[in-house]
């Protein structure tokens, strides 16, 4: 009984998977590296990965920065700070207002009191600083639904164009430079026919930036070891 | 709404300082009606008396809280502990704007404190303003009541940090340096950016 229930289940999770996989529109996306020295964290270090919050047309998405810390902490064994313990730890310095913006601001950073002691007690080595958003370009046709007594339906067509850019610069604490940037750029066009019933096929260009990014990113930080 | 913030990382001056919380500051609560959006309310009286405890406890070596502003006694003290001076922050105002008047649908928060500095004799020595503000992360602007306690409680973050950075105007450093031991060099402090 439970090797049936185990087979119906999965065979639920393959179908939603299948179909998840079925009504995703293609994305296309660009990696970029820019490497100005090699960098290894080692044992005992840590890392931190913050969205950039300052600007005020956009705001780097708190659920990117956890998806590229989370691309970066479960293929390697580097140890990755949470965005807000970090922020938090360091009070009111990496607020939208106060967080450095270049290299020159975070030195300024660590003369203040009780800075440089906290992020050496972190054991933080770099900084990641995630950078864009994902944003809808463009939207064609419209969508009209309507409701009754004997049930509710949809008709109509509609498409729009998605795009997400995101950079990622890569701050070395110990050596006191940026080691590189990493940037992802992901596009694509998502469809919604409705017949009765609307049909969404969502180009998923967040999540590909997010993979694309994050393995980058995972190559980048081990790269030392691959040199030595 | 409450909550916990985070205690700064900055030099604590070694001052012992009261500090005196108004009804209206303790209570403040700001109600808006919109046409098409209906009624909103927020209370930031519990919250900004937790940021402003948390933030005083930061900066300066004691912190005693008073009732009653002005001082019973001439010098002002705390229950026989002198004070170096007094500060009484007040909400002056608060504005808010919803999605439905924004071209990036979220909320919008600002809120307007004025700081009063007040010496142990119970004149006025200083005051100032601070324009705080907070918006919503835009994955929550679906979310009304989430949304903008969001937008508010990064309000009262910025606020924080304003009232950080304010402690280093000059006018303002002077003065509390010139309380301090002497025994003690002023503070050098940079600004960042």
């Amino acid at each position: 009984m439970k090797a049936i229930l185990f087979a119906s289940r999965s065979f639920k999770v393959a179908g939603f998977t299948g179909l998840l996989v079925l009504l995703s529109a293609c994305t296309n996306s660009i990696i970029d590296e820019v490497r100005h020295d090699y960098v290894d964290v080692a044992e005992g270090e840590s890392i931190v990965v913050i969205g950039r919050h300052h600007k005020s047309e956009y705001e780097t998405e708190l659920d990117f920065v956890r998806c590229i810390g989370l691309a970066i902490s479960e293929e390697t064994d580097i140890n990755v700070i949470p965005e807000q313990e970090f922020i938090d730890n360091l009070y009111p310095w990496f607020e939208p207002r106060t967080a450095p913006i270049r290299l020159a601001g975070m030195e300024n950073l660590l003369q203040r009191s009780g800075v440089k002691s906290q992020l050496t007690e972190m054991g933080i080595r770099h900084i990641i600083w995630i950078d864009g958003s994902t944003q809808v370009t463009s939207k064609a046709g419209s969508l009209a639904c309507g409701a009754s007594l004997t049930g509710a339906s949809c008709i109509g067509y509609m498409t729009w164009d998605s795009e997400a850019k995101y950079e990622a610069s890569i701050w070395d604490f110990k050596n006191r430079n940026e080691a590189g940037k990493v940037s992802a750029e992901a596009k694509g066009t998502s469809y919604m026919p409705a017949i009765i019933v609307p049909i969404p096929m969502i180009a998923r260009v967040k999540t590909t930036a997010c993979a694309g990014l994050g393995t980058q990113l995972r190559t980048f930080l081990t790269a030392g070891e691959v040199r030595e | 709404m409450g909550g916990r913030y985070p205690e700064p990382r900055v030099e604590t001056i070694p001052l012992t300082i009261g500090v005196h919380y108004s009804e209206h500051f303790k209570t403040f609560r700001h109600e808006q009606t919109e046409k098409d959006a209906g009624t909103f309310v927020v209370e930031t009286g519990k919250a900004q008396v937790s940021l402003f405890n948390t933030l005083l406890k930061g900066a300066f070596a004691s912190v005693k809280k008073l009732k009653t502003f002005p001082c019973s006694t001439n010098p002002c003290a705390a229950k026989g502990v002198p004070l170096n001076a007094i500060m009484v922050p007040e909400t002056v105002k608060f504005e808010l704007s919803i999605p439905e008047y924004t071209q990036d649908k979220i909320y919008e928060v600002w809120i307007n404190y004025n700081i009063r500095l007040y010496g142990p004799d119970g004149a006025l020595l200083m005051e100032w303003p601070l324009v705080a503000y907070g918006k919503t992360p835009l994955k929550y602007f679906k979310l009304k009541k989430t949304a903008l306690s969001q937008a508010t409680r990064v309000a009262l973050r910025d606020a924080g940090v304003q009232f950080i950075l304010s402690l280093e105007q000059p006018q303002l450093r002077q003065w509390l340096d010139a309380q301090l031991p002497e025994s003690r060099p002023p503070q050098q402090l940079q600004v960042s950016q």
